[in-house]
């Protein structure tokens, strides 16, 4: 692989990860106010109780914490590097608004990384119940773990070669490293998952022979179908941002290029302009709309934003000119402007792939229902409001307590 | 920047400013004296001499953390000199020739009239401006030393008396703090011929005891001692001895010497405000260095100027009249706490202080995460200002208890 030396890119990387040490935890947890009603835990999408592992750390408990935050959140190193936490619990922090809020975040990774994952969790007896999950990316691992402990044998068929899925697909490594993930997972499963991989659902494996053969199903396959420009469609110069962090993140892009553009506005985008800050010379972002309507969480902006050479707002594609290079149109006006680039990637969202699904689930309106049969779940991105982790194991919990209730397990 | 005169009669003794070393660590020998003269310090008074020097523990050291800070608390086991008398009256000598503007006292102890005079005659020929007398080390591996004698009058008298007999010089006898009535002592030292006060010495403490071996900090070899604590933690125990002894009429014009956490310009001024007129500093330049004599001394500048004075003596004891008995003080009102909404985050503290530690007078809107005060219910004790991160909460309305204050106003209530 090309890569381009780029000093501003080494202080991105180093920034990001910087961990507390641990005169910095101690501080830092001792800022809390101690709220009443907790407003960070009430703000955490999936019950990660910060404000008591901060109490932990104020009290010389770390390593309890480090206990703590596994027994909540069993993908802790993980969600410690890439929550956008900036949203939740960091959000509703009132020390916020007197100086600056509690770093949560790095509190958490700081304790996730005292645990060794060693001690894994005590495996109920079996209830002879068998569960099928489509997809071996954080939500059907996080599924299975859980239907593990509570003595449910739970399958795992994953159509790539490895488990992690989109952690592993499209989170950039110097965001989210392959060490960390393989720590999580290694912690999340047990010797009664069984994995399937290299199994694609529709190909190797028919719903009929599962629906047979097992008494639930659960659909946790993320979100594939790119949105993309008629135009754009089959264009070399055009890349899917999905594709083009997978080559990042499998060091397949093997080019350099002179410019790159990103399209899009999301934390995806912001994630490919700080990649391709790695290939190219230059990167260009180009947003339909205003600067402040940028959907990507703070953190991921301040990153994208001190490698971008330049943004442009207010510029949809259009077409490509003769030169193909593409022609963006003014969204309030028709002034039309050519951003000429060797690369331009696509990050303006994905959907569900609905035709793959047609005979299992109807999309309605954002609402997924089952077609067929009660026995049929669905957990992830698929139904998630963002695509973030936390959202997704927000949803992946919904559906677990269905799921329990369904096959009758006591949670 | 604005320049007063910080200097100050003592004992007939002319002080540069008010600030001393005090018989410790921090003026042990003649370069660490020499230096703090160098740097401004306006008298010192000289680590406590003894006839024979003491043997020291290793370590010898604790301190009581907060977060944030370097410590509030000290603990000390060291004792008096370490070196031969000798050695230290020549010290002494060569600060007096070298210094001659700067004050230099003499601190001495001993068990018995002889020593005592016998110390007190060579330091005044050694040059000594005056003699501080150690009734209050409470760390002596003797038994009868140290604050055992500030703890007995009979002594205290006795042995002032010996070295007055003995020696020309104005005398302070040095209180300790473990004792529950200053006024006894220090009033029988001045019987026995005293001409100041200096209070207080270090207060006698475990300040942490280690989990795991069983044992109170610092660990000599396994075990442990009681030994004096000092440092800003100790600041209010000074202040109530010296307002107590400027309080009784035995006491009320004994010219005292301050000590006890004095850190910042603040501290200084608030041991003057009280009724000492000289003040000590030892844990603070432990922690700090010499060095903050500059701000000692240009923050008090700063002061005299906003209070309108020209001489320090006209600060002293201004604060003596305003602290009285708890019986005097005017009960007949109550005052409710005002709160900024505007300033407050909505973190609660004021509303779980006030549930679980007074009276359930702060009430709390859920959903605007507010806090409003019941008035039925508040008694006006104010600790929800206190427990608020962000000073939204102050003093508000004034209002007579029921039946009370018929023929006052409240806006003559000063709050």
């Amino acid at each position: 692989m090309t890569k381009i030396a780029n000093p501003i890119y080494e202080d991105v990387r180093h920034n990001k990860i910087e961990l507390f040490n641990t005169d910095e935890i101690k501080l830092e947890a001792k800022r809390c106010l101690g709220c009443k009603n907790h407003p960070c835990s009430l703000a955490c999408p999936i019950q990660n109780e910060p404000h008591h592992f901060i109490d932990l750390i104020k009290n010389d408990k770390e390593e309890e914490g480090a206990k703590f935050v596994y027994d909540k959140n069993a993908f802790s190193s993980i969600c410690g590097m890439i929550c956008p936490s900036s949203k939740y619990c960091e959000a509703s922090c009132l020390r916020g608004k007197i100086d600056k809020p509690i770093e949560i975040r790095k509190l958490h990774l700081y304790l996730a990384n005292l645990n060794d994952r060693k001690d894994k969790p005590h495996l109920k007896p079996l209830i002879g119940k068998n569960v099928a999950i489509i997809g071996g990316g954080p939500v059907g691992v996080y599924i299975a773990h859980k239907l593990s402990i509570d003595g449910v044998n739970a399958e795992i068929f994953e159509s790539l070669p490895y488990l992690g899925g989109a952690l592993k697909e499209q989170i950039p490594t110097f965001r989210l490293d392959k060490n960390t993930i393989k720590k999580d997972f290694d912690y999340l499963l047990n010797n009664r998952i069984k994995v399937h991989l290299n199994m694609s659902f529709g190909k190797d494996i028919k719903f009929n022979e599962l629906k047979a053969k097992y008494d639930a199903i659960v659909f946790a396959i993320g979100m594939h179908e790119a949105r993309i420009y008629d135009f754009m469609k089959g264009h070399p110069k055009v890349i899917l941002a999905q594709d083009f962090l997978r080559k990042m993140r499998h060091d397949e892009i093997v080019d350099a290029y002179e410019r790159i553009v990103v399209i899009g506005g999301s934390d995806v985008a912001m994630d490919c302009i700080a990649s391709a800050k790695y290939v190219a010379k230059e990167v260009y972002g180009v947003y339909r709309r205003e600067k402040e309507r940028l959907r990507a969480n703070e953190e991921e902006k301040r990153l994208a934003f001190q490698v971008v050479d330049k943004y442009i707002f207010n510029r949809t594609p259009l077409r490509f000119d003769e030169f193909n290079n593409m022609v963006f149109k003014d969204y309030y006006g028709d002034e039309e402007e050519t951003i000429s680039a060797d690369l331009y990637i696509l990050a303006i969202g994905t959907m569900n792939d609905e035709k793959a699904l047609e005979n299992i689930f109807d999309f309605k309106d954002n609402n997924i229902v089952s077609k067929c049969d009660d026995k049929v779940f669905y957990a992830g991105d698929m139904d998630a409001k963002d695509k973030t982790l936390v959202s997704a194991l927000q949803s992946a919990n919904v559906c677990l307590k269905n799921l329990y209730h369904f096959l009758r397990i006591d949670d | 920047m604005i320049k007063k005169d910080l200097s100050i009669e003592f004992l007939g003794v002319k002080f540069k400013n008010p600030f001393m070393l005090s018989s410790s660590p921090v003026g042990n020998c003649y370069d660490m004296c020499a230096k703090a003269f160098r740097l401004g310090w306006g008298g010192i008074v000289y680590k406590t001499l003894i006839k024979d020097p003491c043997d020291e523990c290793s370590p010898r050291y604790d301190t009581l953390r907060k977060e944030g800070t370097s410590f509030v608390g000290f603990k000390n086991m060291e004792q008096l000199t370490e070196h031969p008398l000798e050695d230290d009256l020549r010290d002494i000598r060569r600060l007096k020739k070298e210094f001659p503007d700067g004050v230099l006292v003499a601190s001495i102890m001993a068990g018995n009239d002889e020593d005592w005079k016998t110390l007190a005659k060579q330091v005044e020929d050694a040059g000594a401006d005056m003699i501080e007398l150690n009734f209050s080390c409470p760390q002596m591996t003797d038994t009868h030393l140290g604050s055992a004698i500030g703890q007995n009058p009979d002594l205290c008298r006795q042995y002032c008396k010996a070295v007055k007999s003995a020696t020309k010089l104005p005398v302070i006898a040095k209180m300790t703090p473990n004792i529950t009535d200053m006024v006894e002592v220090a009033y029988a030292s001045m019987e026995g011929g005293a001409d100041a006060i200096s209070c207080i010495n270090t207060i006698k403490s475990i300040l942490n005891v280690d989990l795991d071996r069983e044992v109170g900090l610092p660990i000599v070899n396994g075990k442990s001692s009681i030994s004096g604590y000092s440092g800003k933690a100790v600041k209010p125990v000074a202040l109530r001895f010296i307002q107590q002894l400027r309080d009784n009429p035995k006491t009320r014009d004994v010219p005292i010497s301050g000590i006890g956490g004095i850190e910042t310009w603040r501290d200084a001024a608030e041991f003057i405000l009280v009724g000492a007129s000289i003040l000590q500093v030892t844990t603070a330049i432990m922690q700090y260095g010499y060095r903050i004599i500059d701000d000692l001394c240009n923050g008090l500048m700063h002061y005299m100027d906003e209070k309108g004075v020209d001489h320090l003596s006209e600060l002293v004891g201004l604060a003596n009249k305003n602290i009285i008995p708890a019986e005097e003080l005017d009960r007949d009102f109550k005052i409710y706490p005002k709160i900024d909404n505007d300033k407050c985050v909505g973190c609660g503290r004021c509303f779980i202080s006030c549930y679980d530690g007074s009276h359930q007078a702060m009430e709390w809107d859920k959903k605007l995460r507010r806090p409003t005060c019941n008035t039925d219910k508040c008694v006006g004790c104010l600790l929800c200002s206190l427990v608020c991160p962000v000073g939204a909460i102050s003093k508000g309305e004034v209002v007579f208890k029921p039946g009370r204050g018929e023929k006052r106003k409240t806006k003559d209530i000063v709050v």
